[in-house]
């Protein structure tokens, strides 16, 4: 069931930067890169660090700072040690001005 | 010293008989940029290799301390990575403490043995033993070289696997070791083929056993089996106080390994080591680590259940009398379903020793019908000795079962009494319950090893008592 | 508001309003000068302290950012009691005409019932404002006694730099209380911080039982802030038993500090139930700096939604021949997440230790999560310590069994989840707390 929820505007997004928000229970990044937006958990599988501190790869890729984790933005794949476990993702939809995340 | 001045190389050589080569580079204490470019030039490495170094040294260079754990009183800056100067490094036979040598004689070990144990610089001339040895396993397939001429001779696969379980970020002695690694082993074992003879590290140690920075690879290809010991339980003389060694293993669908190390380094030695397996559907792993000796041991062997129905075990043991800190433990993490994971950690402080156990039991989301037990048993033999308990237990799956129990004691003077009421006098009914008390551990450990490491508890546990 | 957007506004100046209140203060002439001192060291240690980091191992798994003062005012509410709030306080005391209970909103205090036999048997039950005014010499030894250590930590320091009041409960030497004393502390105003301080006291060989019911507010509106400490004061040979129901509110965040020192045989029994709040943090300290005392914890939640808690706990066993026991069960529905962190510290020297520890969680939905680190350190060997953490969903063998003998699916769980907080419900010592725990458990669970 879809639940998609605003939680801010195109404009506050900056190209090759992370956007850290919360939806409810959920800490969501918002990343836009290379001409799209995507949102993954913000936390690293490997130890909770949050992803909002790492840094974006090109190729949509996110590295987490402090262990050099890797994470796939489109599918939340790990892609490097030391994480092993994905990360969850959330599909993204822009509307009028708003970026929309499905927390359903 | 000059520029011609021969040097020797600290750690491991190439070959087996490359001893006393002269290279044009200076032996300095710290580490740069320019020694880990020098080292890489010297071993004559791929570029990919070289960057690998300098990635790390720079990761290790920012990367801070780590606030828990032992107390790390290290001089990075006056420590020797690489090049070593000569004739500083070995410690003449009247100068090893009377306590090392009785220990010898205790244990039995050969005179051949003895010197290289205790750090009086003879080389070890193991080589007819290791040769016939070798043909065993060349036989099946199985390549066991050292890391500096398997990632000569197997470069592919090397740089397949090198580093994808321990990046250099992981911690920052993994990242030292990243930077400036040198020896350890390079273990392949092809598909189906199970060696039932084990593989011991001890027969690639050359020259001086320093071993500071180990690199260890071992991949065992789907349904095949090895046993690596690596280490040895007589007391062992390292002239270098920083040990730093990462070992990284690969295991297949359907595999096993079994990896045991017994370390016993001299009191002003810390042993701080990385070593973490993947284990993939149906494969398994068991670490079997014996901690006696050394100032400041922090180790957590670890494995990463990948696949379905992957197993991870680890029996630990570990004892630290005064001046002694064993902070030991196992890291677990289940990534897929239907994965389990036991730890047993026995641990025995004497005197002023501290044994903590540091572990992680991590179940992801997904890994479903995951299930995991740690028991841990800390024994303390004194009243100034010391036991920790560091558990973390992240559970992440509604269907995974949890477990972690711990308990502390002293060996009670009802069994004291009980046993010397059949006339073992004290200290040898002292040494009788410490043994049992490891037993579940010691049972599983190459049986010269159990000897040994019974014998040595013996002794230990003479005037232990009063 | 995280950690690193606070520490910004600190530095651009940007307060909030509550922060800006703690700027300005200054000792006022009522006020005892040894209270204007802790809350002015208070405020200047809030002001020169960081925020905890991960580096600190008692917040390896909370977020202190949570618990910070960001966009918080002082509230003025003061108590007015509409009939459900009246109906609802009597469904938890039992009897609302008898027994000693007080209540608290914002920073003012309001007695809902006196209990005769408490005033005949010299029992104090009163604000602490108004024991500060009275009494202020008898409570200076305690509050100055050092036992929440405000000066390192600067979330503990916002609750000193801001308590105006709370209660003050005082039994004297050999008396037994004859009813029990019940203490309510609801959530403040939408966007407002309250700090409220409880300082029991049990002189020599005295005896009590003291509630603590910490009550939800309006659903509605902006977050709100509970910074709330209870220390309790157990001479030698005493016994305090308390009880905390947490039921706070879904808009309120709340840190609470429970703190015991617990004198030479003397004994100290907690039991709580929580269930209320959006980020919630428990931390409980045990002091046993005296020969055979006694510390038994207990506690049990339930979260679910949006919640987080987070627990910390400590047994310090400083003194030969003391006996700690600590029992926390937790069952994590939804989303719902809940850390365990606790401590064991035998002293050398603290002989003939009885430790033991165990924390128990129910996963009952496919995201939830529960971290659990109970954790020793040992530095005496005639000693017995154990402790455990298990975590798992309700037994696949015990549904079985009890769906074969016709039992709903849905009913079966409930019985489970019950059965699996019984041995820490059962030891609330009243009837009515007791039957208000258990039917909240029972409703959450479907």
């Amino acid at each position: 069931m879809s639940d998609f929820r605003r939680v801010c505007s195109v404009d506050q997004l900056e190209e090759g930067k992370s956007f850290p928000t919360e939806v409810d229970e959920y800490e969501i990044l918002l990343v836009r890169t290379d001409g799209e937006i995507f949102a993954v958990e913000d936390r690293c599988s490997h130890a909770d660090i949050p992803l909002a501190l790492g840094h974006i790869l090109p190729e949509q890729r996110i590295k987490c700072q402090i262990h050099g984790a890797e994470f796939c933005l489109r599918t939340g794949k790990p892609l490097c040690a030391p994480a092993f476990a994905p990360v969850r993702t959330f599909a993204v939809k822009v509307e009028d001005g708003g970026v929309w995340v499905d927390v359903g | 010293m000059g520029d011609d001045a021969a040097v020797e190389l600290a750690g491991y050589t190439a070959g087996w008989h490359d001893a006393g080569a002269k290279y044009k580079f200076k032996a300095e204490p710290g580490l740069s940029e320019r020694l880990v470019r020098q080292m890489s030039e010297m071993k004559n490495e791929p570029q990919w290799m070289l960057d690998f170094r300098l990635r790390s040294f720079a990761h290790f260079q920012q990367r801070a301390m780590p606030h828990w754990g032992g107390n790390i009183a290290l001089d990075f800056d006056s420590i020797y990575y690489y090049l070593k100067p000569d004739a500083g490094n070995s410690r003449a036979w009247e100068d090893v403490p009377t306590d090392i040598k009785n220990t010898f004689d205790r244990l039995g070990i050969p005179e051949a043995e003895r010197t290289v144990l205790a750090g009086v610089g003879a080389q070890y001339d193991s080589e007819s033993v290791y040769h016939n040895l070798q043909k065993a396993w060349v036989d099946k397939g199985v390549i066991f070289l050292d890391m500096d001429s398997g990632l000569r001779e197997h470069e592919d696969i090397v740089r397949a696997h090198f580093g994808k379980v321990i990046p250099p970020e992981d911690n920052k002695f993994a990242a030292l070791n990243s930077a400036v690694w040198s020896g350890g082993s390079f273990v392949y074992v092809p598909k189906g083929v199970q060696l039932d003879i084990p593989l011991q590290a001890y027969f690639r140690i050359n020259a001086d056993r320093a071993g500071q920075f180990e690199r260890t690879l071992i991949i065992v290809e789907d349904g095949a089996f090895v046993h690596y010991i690596e280490g040895c339980t007589a007391p062992t003389y390292s002239s270098e106080a920083l040990h730093s060694a990462v070992v990284e293993i690969i295991i297949k669908p359907g595999a096993r390994v079994r990896y045991s190390t017994v370390q016993n380094w001299s009191a002003n030695v810390y042993n701080l080591v990385t070593k973490r397996s993947v284990v993939m559907a149906g494969a398994k792993m068991e670490w079997l680590d014996g901690n006696i000796g050394s100032k400041l041991t922090m180790k957590y062997p670890g494995c990463v259940l990948t696949g379905e129905g992957a197993h991870g075990e680890v029996l630990s043991v570990a004892y630290a009398q005064t001046g002694q800190h064993q902070d030991t433990g196992s890291k677990m993490i289940h990534v897929a379903p239907g994965t389990t994971s036991r730890i047993i950690s026995k641990s025995i402080s004497k005197g002023e020793g501290r044994a903590s156990y540091r572990g992680l039991v991590r179940v992801h989301s997904g890994a479903r019908g995951a299930r995991s037990n740690v028991e841990c048993d800390a024994l303390l033999l004194s009243e100034t000795s010391r036991t920790d308990t560091y558990p973390y237990i992240e559970v992440d799956e509604d269907s995974a079962m949890v477990s972690h129990e711990a308990r502390v004691s002293r060996v009670s003077e009802q069994q004291i009494f009980y046993l010397q009421q059949r006339g073992i006098p004290e200290d040898q009914a002292m040494a009788l319950i410490v043994s049992g008390f490891i037993e579940p551990i010691t049972k599983e450990l190459p049986l010269e090893y159990a000897v040994e490491l019974n014998r040595l508890i013996q002794m230990e546990m003479e005037g232990s008592v009063g | 508001m995280g950690a690193i957007a606070i520490e910004q506004t600190v530095a651009n100046g940007q307060l909030s309003p509550v922060e800006q209140k703690m700027r300005v203060w200054h000792p006022v002439a009522d006020i005892p000068p040894w209270f204007s001192t802790i809350r002015g060291t208070a405020r200047d240690a809030y002001f020169s302290l960081p925020l905890p980091d991960r580096t600190n191992e008692a917040w390896h798994y909370g977020d202190p950012s949570r618990y910070a003062l960001a966009g918080l005012d002082i509230s003025n509410a003061m108590p007015g009691f509409n009939g459900v709030r009246y109906e609802r306080i009597c469904g938890l005391t039992g009897r609302p005409r008898k027994v000693a209970c007080l209540s608290m909103i914002a920073d003012n205090v309001a007695e809902i019932s006196s209990s005769e036999p408490l005033r005949d048997a010299g029992v104090t039950v009163m604000a602490l404002r108004q024991a500060l005014a009275l009494r202020g010499d008898q409570l200076q030894q305690y509050m100055e006694a050092g036992l929440v250590p405000f000066e390192r930590d600067r979330l503990l320091a916002s609750h000193f730099a801001l308590v105006d009041n709370g209660f003050f409960v005082h039994i004297p030497k050999g008396v037994t209380a004859p009813e029990a004393i019940h203490l309510i502390m609801e959530s403040g105003e939408p966007a407002s911080v309250v700090s409220p301080h409880i300082l029991l006291v049990a002189e020599e060989h005295s005896a009590a039982q003291v509630f603590i019911h910490y009550l939800g507010g309006s659903a509605e509106g902006e977050r709100n802030l509970q910074l709330g400490v209870v220390q309790s004061h157990v001479a030698d040979g005493a016994k305090l038993t308390l009880t905390k129901i947490q039921h706070l509110g879904v808009k309120t965040d709340a840190l609470t500090h429970e703190a015991a020192a617990i004198g030479r045989d003397a004994s100290y029994t907690s039991v709580s139930a929580h269930f209320g709040g959006h980020h919630f943090r428990h931390e409980a300290n045990a002091q046993l700096t005296q020969p055979g005392g006694s510390a038994q914890l207990y506690g049990m939640h339930l979260v679910r939604g949006r919640q987080r808690y987070d627990f910390y706990t400590h047994q310090n066993h400083q003194a030969p021949r003391c006996t700690s026991n600590l029992l926390f069960k937790g069952a994590m529905l939804d989303r719902g997440r809940a850390s365990y962190q606790g401590l064991i510290t035998v002293a050398p020297g603290a002989q003939k230790t009885d430790a033991y520890q165990a924390n128990r969680s129910l996963l009952l939905s496919p995201h939830a999560r529960a971290d659990s680190s109970p954790q020793l350190e040992i530095q005496a060997d005639d000693v017995r310590c154990t402790h455990g953490a298990a975590v798992s969903n309700v037994g696949k063998n015990e549904m079985f069994y009890l769906q074969s003998r016709g039992i709903s699916e849905e009913y079966a769980r409930r019985l489970l989840v019950s059965g699996f907080m019984a041995d820490v419900a059962d030891r609330i010592p009243l009837a009515t707390a007791r039957d208000y725990v258990y039917n909240y458990v029972l409703q959450q669970i479907d």
